[in-house]
C-alpha cells in the first residue's frame, strides 16, 4: 500500500470512532494528488468538514481550495434535494409508495451534519409491482431512460432498476431492488417497505429505509457497486456501524434471510481496510465470515477483473424462483430486445455466452 | 386589484421571516439555500448569513438595520442601502416571506 493510499483512506476516516490520528494534510504534489482524488470520489465535503471540526489542520490555501469544492458540492446537494421533493411528489400523486435511498437519507440521518456527505443523483425505491408505472410517471414529465431494457418487462421482474434523466439533467435512479444479479434477486422486496423512517426536507417528511436496511443497502453499494468502491460508499458503512442505535444483529438476520451475509462481510472488510479503522466486533465478524457455496459463487460475479453485468445476470439464474421464471429469465438473456442489441453492438449477448462458457469450463475469461 | 405577497414593497412595518420550505447546507464557505420550488441555489457569506439568521424569527427591515448598525458600528443609512438588495434577493428567491 502506497503512502498516497494510506493517507487518503485515513483522511477520509476522520471523525469516525477508531480513525487514525492525523496532524495535517500533506503539502505540495501529495496534497494536489489527494485533493484530485477527493474530487473524483466526491469526498471533498468530508475533508472540508474534518478541517472545520478541527480534526485535521490545513494551510490557508488548502482551506480555500476545500471551501470552493465544498460550496460547489453543497449547491449541488440542495439542488438535488429540491428535485427529490418533486420526484417524490409526482410518485405520490400516482399513488406509488416510495423510499428515498442513499444521498439525502444518509446525509441527514447518519452523518453528524448533512454537509459532510455529498451526492450526485437521486435514488428512489418503488415496489416491484409499480415499477413500470414509476418509470412512466417520470417519462411523462419529459424524462428519458438512459438505457434500454434487455427485454421489455425484464427490469420489472429481474432487474435492479433504471436511470431516468429529467429535462433539467438531474438523474433519477429508479430501483426495484438493491443490486443487479443474484444478490438483487434474493432480496425480500416486501421487507423494504415494511416500516420506514422519515427525513425532513424543506419541512416535508420524506420516507426512507429503516436504519438497519440503510446499512444493508450501503453494504450492497460498497461491496457490489463499483469494481473499486468510492471512499464515500465505505464511509457510509463505517458511519452507520458507528451508531449506537443500530441493531447489528438485525442487520445480520436480514443478510441471512437474503443469502447475502457475504455482501455485508465484504463491505465491512473493505471499509475497515481502506479507512484503517481500529477493529470492532463487527469488523472481526466480517473478517472471519466466508459464506456458503451460493454466496461465494454469487459474489464472484461482482468482483475481480472479469466482473460484468452479463456475468451478474447469468449468476442470477440460481436465485430466480420457479421453473417458469427461470425459463423466462434465460430466454431474456438469450434473446435480447433488438433495440438493446443495436445499442450495445451485440456485446451483451456475446458477453453472456462467454460468461456461460467460463461458468461451464469451456472457455477461460481473461 | 389586491397586491400580491411578492409585489408588496420591502421596508416599513411589515415583518419578514424565513420560509419553512427551504433546503440549506452550511460550511466554512458560508451557507447555501434554495426554496423547495426554487430555480437555483444561493450562497450567503459574511453579513448575508447574519441577515438570514436574523429572520429566523419575524422582524421588520428597520429592526434588521438597527441590529446590524449596532453590531458592526456602522451608520444605519449605510446599512439600509446595503441590506435592501439582499432582502430583495432573498424574497425573490422564495426564501423570505411576510409573517402573518
Amino acid at each position: 500500500m502506497g503512502i498516497m493510499t494510506l493517507t487518503f483512506g485515513a483522511v477520509c476516516a476522520q471523525g469516525l470512532p477508531g480513525a487514525p490520528v492525523l496532524d495535517a494534510f500533506p503539502l505540495g504534489i501529495e496534497w494536489g494528488a489527494l485533493f484530485d482524488r477527493a474530487v473524483d470520489e466526491r469526498a471533498v465535503s468530508l475533508l472540508a468538514c474534518a478541517v472545520a471540526e478541527g480534526l485535521i489542520s490545513a494551510t490557508p490555501a488548502q482551506e480555500e481550495q476545500l471551501g470552493v469544492g465544498h460550496e460547489a458540492a453543497m449547491r449541488s446537494c440542495v439542488w438535488l434535494e429540491r428535485w427529490t421533493l418533486d420526484v417524490v411528489g409526482l410518485l405520490a400523486d400516482a399513488a406509488i409508495e416510495v423510499r428515498v435511498l442513499k444521498g439525502p437519507a444518509v446525509a441527514h440521518l447518519d452523518y453528524p451534519d448533512p454537509a459532510w456527505r455529498a451526492f450526485g443523483d437521486i435514488d428512489v425505491l418503488v415496489p416491484s409491482s409499480r415499477y413500470d408505472d414509476a418509470i412512466r410517471v417520470l417519462l411523462a414529465v419529459g424524462g428519458r431512460r438512459r438505457s434500454e431494457e434487455v427485454r421489455p418487462g425484464f427490469d420489472r421482474r429481474f432487474g435492479k432498476g433504471a436511470c431516468v434523466t429529467l429535462l433539467n439533467g438531474v438523474q433519477v435512479d429508479v430501483h426495484r431492488t438493491l443490486a443487479s444479479g443474484p444478490f438483487g434477486l434474493t432480496v425480500e422486496l416486501g421487507e423494504l417497505f415494511r416500516g420506514s423512517e422519515v427525513v425532513t426536507l424543506a419541512d416535508r417528511p420524506v420516507p426512507v429505509l429503516s436504519r438497519e436496511l440503510r446499512l444493508v443497502h450501503a453494504c450492497y453499494h460498497a461491496a457490489l457497486g463499483d469494481a473499486v468502491p468510492r471512499v464515500v460508499a465505505l464511509r457510509d458503512v463505517a458511519q452507520m456501524l458507528g451508531s449506537t442505535e443500530l441493531d447489528f444483529d438485525e442487520v445480520r438476520r436480514i443478510g441471512k434471510r437474503w443469502r447475502a451475509e457475504i455482501v455485508l462481510a465484504r463491505a465491512i472488510s473493505l471499509t475497515w481496510d481502506a479507512l484503517q479503522l481500529a477493529a470492532t466486533p463487527a469488523s472481526e465478524w466480517a473478517t472471519g465470515y466466508s459464506g456458503d457455496r451460493f454466496e461465494r459463487r454469487a459474489l464472484s460475479a461482482y468482483v475481480g477483473a472479469d466482473r460484468s453485468y452479463a456475468r451478474q445476470m447469468l449468476a442470477g439464474l440460481p436465485a430466480v424462483s420457479g421453473l417458469s421464471a427461470k425459463i423466462s429469465y434465460v430466454r431474456s438473456l438469450a434473446f435480447v430486445d433488438p433495440n438493446y442489441a443495436v445499442r450495445h453492438g451485440g456485446g451483451f449477448g456475446r458477453r453472456v455466452r462467454r460468461a456461460w462458457n467460463a461458468r461451464t469450463g469451456r472457455e477461460r475469461v481473461a | 386589484m389586491a397586491m400580491s405577497d411578492a409585489d408588496r414593497p420591502l421596508g416599513g412595518s411589515g415583518r419578514l421571516v424565513q420560509k419553512l420550505h427551504v433546503l440549506t447546507r452550511r460550511g466554512a464557505f458560508g451557507r447555501v439555500l434554495i426554496a423547495a420550488t426554487g430555480t437555483r441555489p444561493l450562497t450567503l457569506r459574511g453579513t448575508g448569513i447574519d441577515v438570514w439568521d436574523f429572520f429566523e424569527a419575524p422582524h421588520t427591515e428597520p429592526e434588521l438595520v438597527d441590529w446590524l448598525a449596532q453590531r458592526y458600528r456602522v451608520p444605519p443609512a449605510a446599512v439600509a442601502s446595503d441590506v435592501a438588495p439582499v432582502l430583495a434577493k432573498l424574497r425573490d428567491e422564495g426564501l423570505l416571506g411576510w409573517a402573518s
